[in-house]
Formats: structure tokens, sequence, C-alpha cells
């Protein structure tokens, strides 16, 4: 049953790998197919132990590679990472291994914030313009996200206590509530606004640039950090809420600081590349599957796990129906929904005890 | 000291505790009794300090429980609550460790291991150490959460006496284990500890209380300093049953035998 400590290094190796090799062999995919003989002499470049090339469609291959490969790639581990702590983080607060961010309103509400920029934004000429138009769409997902996570937080408070059952049932509400929002939103658009609230919904990482990178690295970085020095109490919050107050755990405090730390995470994320559903679901739940159980390791763990699926993910998406790109958000869905259904009923047989009434 | 001073408890308008109070002193095993929703676990969450009274107040060493901090409690006081369930599979040991959480920041010491590993035997369950939690029978998981519990608070705090509260803790036990369960606890009085127990087995309660606190409808309806003085006629009037305390055979102490209220 329990892990032994040198196969959980051998999986944070093993892990660690992956993303690296992922972010390699993705950066070579694409409309461009890269040789690897390029992206070593581009690195080594870059460090400065090999002279610039002069050739034109060198030069053209490094752009592409700087200015849109690497950033793509870089910016889909991170918002992979921020996804996946953000489900483990859920998972662990509510005690259910079927919840994520989108289940609570979480990613619907900062969609909402997003489209009301996208809609409203155009009268706002500087929004695009500024380098301030890159932390508007961000803050208005997450004003958008906060609202509706605290809207459901606070419709599934019964008698100061928040129950899973009570909050799924406030998500659906809330959920329905800002899709409709941003329908409305979609309707009165006109057509090119109406288009991007529709491609955001199904997410994309094509307009992945390094100035987005930096903003979901600093926030993810942050988010990792914060989240493993709650590791332990959501540890303790495994036996049920009242044990954990009693093993010394400020429930109350707990949760609060939870839910703004994941909003953030799938705010900021949703903000830059869209909604991307099931990631938060499904990365934790593999990790059990490896019988990791300390939060510690499922949040350091899904972090990495996270990144290389979405890298993954997203190389499939641009290169399956090349030249044209599938929305991200589909593919996800489409291997999601059925892990989704899978856990549904596994879960049903096997821990419907723990599951719904924690 | 542990004492709860005229302490009600009420949600929204149901009072499910009035003016109750009890003292629980170090080195004496407190047992609550009384039918089915009559407040011992609320007395029993009250005196934990997971409950902030209505009215009245828990005093711990003379000072409200409310002035201390879950996690300061947590270092001297610990709770067996009914049933628990994890909502992922975890290893016994790993749930006995938790009850180190509150000694320790970031990572268990040998010394923390060592404690979980000593309460587990004391429960006779170290074989059980690497089995996973949601494979064990009721009685298994209760007897690794008893284990978790005393492991909490195994050491003296520097300061103060520790407190152990327990709500049924035999309620999936078999006789046998009953009786170990409750030897343990009332053993652990004796190390100047403050124990509390809900039982629902009065003849379980003569034989190991040293007090025993009878509740009935959200009041205290008696307190018995000393069991032995326990009457029938009490006993029918807090359970609505036919009563007759005879003498046990074995022990020579008082055994309660009873029958429906038909009879009386």
């Amino acid at each position: 049953m329990r892990l032994s400590a040198g196969r959980v290094r051998l999986y944070f190796g093993l892990l660690l790998a992956a993303l690296l090799v992922s972010i390699i062999v993705s950066a070579r995919l694409g409309a461009v197919v890269l040789t690897f003989g390029e992206i070593g002499g581009y690195l080594a470049q870059s460090v400065g132990l090999a002279p610039a090339s002069a050739d034109p469609v060198a030069a053209l291959h490094e752009g592409v590679f700087f200015q849109i490969r690497l950033p793509r790639v870089l910016l889909c581990a991170v918002v992979g990472a921020a996804l996946a702590v953000s489900g483990t983080l859920m998972q662990a607060l509510f005690r259910n291994p079927i919840v994520e961010p989108g289940l609570i309103g979480t990613s619907a509400g900062a969609a909402l914030g997003a489209a009301v920029i996208f809609v409203l934004g155009a009268s706002m000429s500087w929004v695009n313009a500024t380098f301030l138009g890159n932390f508007v769409l961000p803050a208005a997902a997450f004003v958008g996200a906060l609202a509706a996570t605290g809207l459901v937080y606070r419709l599934s408070r019964v008698q100061g206590r928040v129950t899973v059952a009570s909050m799924l049932l406030a998500g659906i509400a809330v959920n329905a509530l800002a899709a409709g929002g941003t329908g409305f939103l979609a309707y009165i658009a006109r057509d090119p606004q109406a288009r991007s609230i529709t491609f955001w919904n199904l997410g994309s990482f094509s307009s992945a640039d390094w100035p987005s990178f930096y903003l979901v690295l600093t926030v993810t970085v942050l988010g990792v950090v914060l989240a493993l020095r709650f590791a332990k109490a959501l540890n303790a919050l495994q036996l049920g809420e009242n044990e954990a107050q009693y093993l010394g755990v400020n429930v109350r405090q707990l949760q609060t600081r939870i839910l703004l730390l994941n909003t953030l995470l799938v705010a900021v994320a949703t903000s830059t590349v869209g909604v991307i559903g099931f990631v938060g679901l499904v990365v934790p739940h593999l990790l059990r599957l490896l019988r990791l159980a300390d939060n510690r390791q499922l949040l350091l763990g899904s972090s990495l796990l996270g990144a290389v699926l979405m890298i993954i993910s997203d190389t499939v998406a641009r290169t399956i129906i090349a030249p044209a790109e599938l929305p991200i958000g589909v593919l996800t869905a489409f291997i999601g929904a059925p892990v989704f259904l899978w856990m549904l009923s596994h879960y049903r047989n096997l821990n419907q005890r723990g599951g719904f009434y924690a | 000291m542990l004492k709860a001073e005229n302490v009600s408890f009420r949600v929204q308008d149901k009072t499910l505790l009035h003016d109750a109070s009890v003292e629980c002193r170090p080195g004496e095993f407190t047992v609550l009794m009384g039918p089915n929703g009559a407040g011992k676990t609320t007395l029993l969450r009250l005196l934990a300090g997971l409950y902030q009274p209505s009215a009245g107040r828990v005093l711990y060493h003379d000072q409200p429980l409310s002035s201390f901090s879950a996690t300061e409690l947590a270092k001297s006081r610990a709770v067996l609550s009914q049933e628990i369930q994890l909502a992922f599979p975890l290893s016994v040991a790993d749930v006995v460790l938790m009850g180190r959480y509150p000694h320790f920041q970031r990572s268990p010491s040998a010394h923390d291991r060592a404690i979980c590993a000593q309460t587990l035997a004391e429960l006779g369950m170290s074989h059980f150490a690497d089995r996973d939690y949601s494979t064990l029978s009721g009685g298994e998981a209760q007897k690794v959460q008893m284990a978790r519990v005393l492991a909490q608070i195994w050491e003296t705090p520097p300061q103060g006496h520790r407190v152990l509260l327990l709500d049924e803790p035999v309620s999936s036990l078999d006789l046998r284990y009953q009786h170990q369960l409750l030897q343990l606890a009332r053993d652990f009085s004796r190390q100047q500890a403050i124990v509390v127990a809900v039982l629902h087995d009065i003849n379980l309660a003569l034989a190991y209380a040293d007090k025993i606190v009878f509740i009935k409808e959200g009041q205290i309806y008696d307190t018995l300093p000393n069991p032995d003085e326990l009457t029938a006629e009490m006993l029918e009037e807090v359970f609505d049953l036919a009563m007759c305390v005879i003498t046990n055979p074995l022990t020579q102490r008082p055994l309660v035998i009873h029958a429906s209220a038909d009879m009386r």
C-alpha cells in the first residue's frame, strides 16, 4: 500500500524527464518542423556558445522558434500546471475525487469576466494597445471567477457549514447563470468579438507570447509555493472537517484561503488561454493511480504532470488537422469526459461512503 | 480541569443542550449517558471546543476554551469521533501519523514515528500498519483511529493536563475489544489525564467510569460521582425502560439488567 521514498523519487524523476522531452519535441513540431540540431543551435546561441547564423531561412526558423514555438510550449506547461494544481486543491478541500474548477463555477465565472472585456473592451481603446491591456483581461477574469466561486460558496453554506452536495448544486446554478451571461454577450457582440468569445470558450494557445507566459508563470509558481504550505492541513482534512479542526487546523480559514488561491490560478490561466476543462480532474486522479496520497507529492506531481499533458494535448491539437488547429478545449473534453464518466461509475461502487457526504 | 458552566447550545431556534454544567477532573474517567438525541455528542463537542456555547462557558484550566487557538488545543486535547471515513485511499500508518500533525512543522521526526508505532502496538494493530485504511472493518478502523488519537496526546505537555474525548468509542467493537479499549481509556486517565466518553452500555459504564453524567432531553438529568450508588429508579427515569440492579457474580460489582418499558 505505502510507497517507498525511492519509488516516489523515481516517479518525480520520470515526470521531470517527461516534461523536458515533451517541451523539446513539442517545440519541434508544427507547420515548420525544426530539427533537433537547429533547436540545439538556438539554445547554444542564446547562452552565447555559438555565433548567430546569417542564412535567411535559418533566421526565419529561429524567429518561429523563439517568438512562436517556445512561448507557446512554455505557456502550455504553466497553464497545465496551474489547472492541475487547482484541481488537486479542490479535490482535497472538498474531499471528493470528482471535483474540478469547472464544477463550482470558477471557470465559467472567469469566462464571463473575460467575455465582458471582449465585448465592451472594444470601446476602451487602451485595453488592447497598452501594456496594461495584458492585465485587464486577467483582472476581469479574476473578478468574474471570484464572484462566481464566492457565490457558490455562499449559497452552499448551510448553517455555517459548506457541504459538498449543496456546493455542487449551487455550482450547477451559477455555471448556468455565467454561461447565460457569456451567451448573451456573444449574442449582442459584433462578429469578430463573438467569434473570439466562441474560440475562447474552447480554449486556444495560438495567441501565446512571452508576456502571457511570464504572467502565468509568476502566478503558478506563487500558487504552488502557497499550496505546498497548506498541504499538511489538506492531508488532515482527509479525516473530515471536525477531525481536522481537532488536529489544530483552522478549517474555515483554510477553506477561504484555498478558494482564493484556486480562483487566482484558474482565473489567470483561463484569461490567457480560454476555458480548458478536465485537466484539473484527470491529473490528480492519474497520480492517485500511482498511489501518491500525500498532498505535498500530489501538488508537486500534478504541476509536473499537468504541464506534460497540456503540452502533449496542444501538440496534438495543432498537428492532427494541420494546417488548421483543433481547439484545445475540444480535445481535452474528448479525452477527459470519458475518464470522468469512468470515475463516476468506479467511485459509485468503491467510494460512495466518503464521497458525497463529506 | 475541564469545566462546562451553565452551557446551552442552540441551532437556529432548536435548543440541543440547555444549562448544562459538568466538571471533568484530571485522573478521572467521566462517562456521558442518555437516550439518542439527548445532547451527549453536543456536550462532548462543546467540551472539545468545536462548538461555541450559545450561553454559558467552557473552561479549560480556568480559562475560556475559546481563548485557545485550534493549534494550541490540538497539542493537549484529542477527540475520537464516530465512523471516520477517508475520501481517498491512505495507509493505516499514515492515518495514525496524522495524530502527530500538531507536533511537527514539515516532516515527522523519528520520535513521532516511534510514538505512532507504540500506539498501534498498544491497540494490537501493528501488523495493519501498511494496510489500506478503506479495506478495514468497522472495528479495525475504530482501533486505528484510537491509535491516532492516543498518538496526538501521547506525551504530557509541560503545563496542564491532557484531555481525551471519546464519542461512542466501542460502538463497532466486539466484546473483548470493548473492554480492552475502555481499560486503555481508564489507564490513560490514571496518568493525570481528563477522559470523557459517551457510552450506551450502562454495564460498561459501571465497570469503568469514575463518574457518570446522565443527559436527557438536552439537560443534565443527574450526575453520579460514585457509580455504585446507581439505582434502578434513576435508570428507569432516564431510559424509560424496566431496570433492575443486581450484583455481577464475576466482579461483585453492580450489574444492570433491563427489559421493555411494559415490564415496569
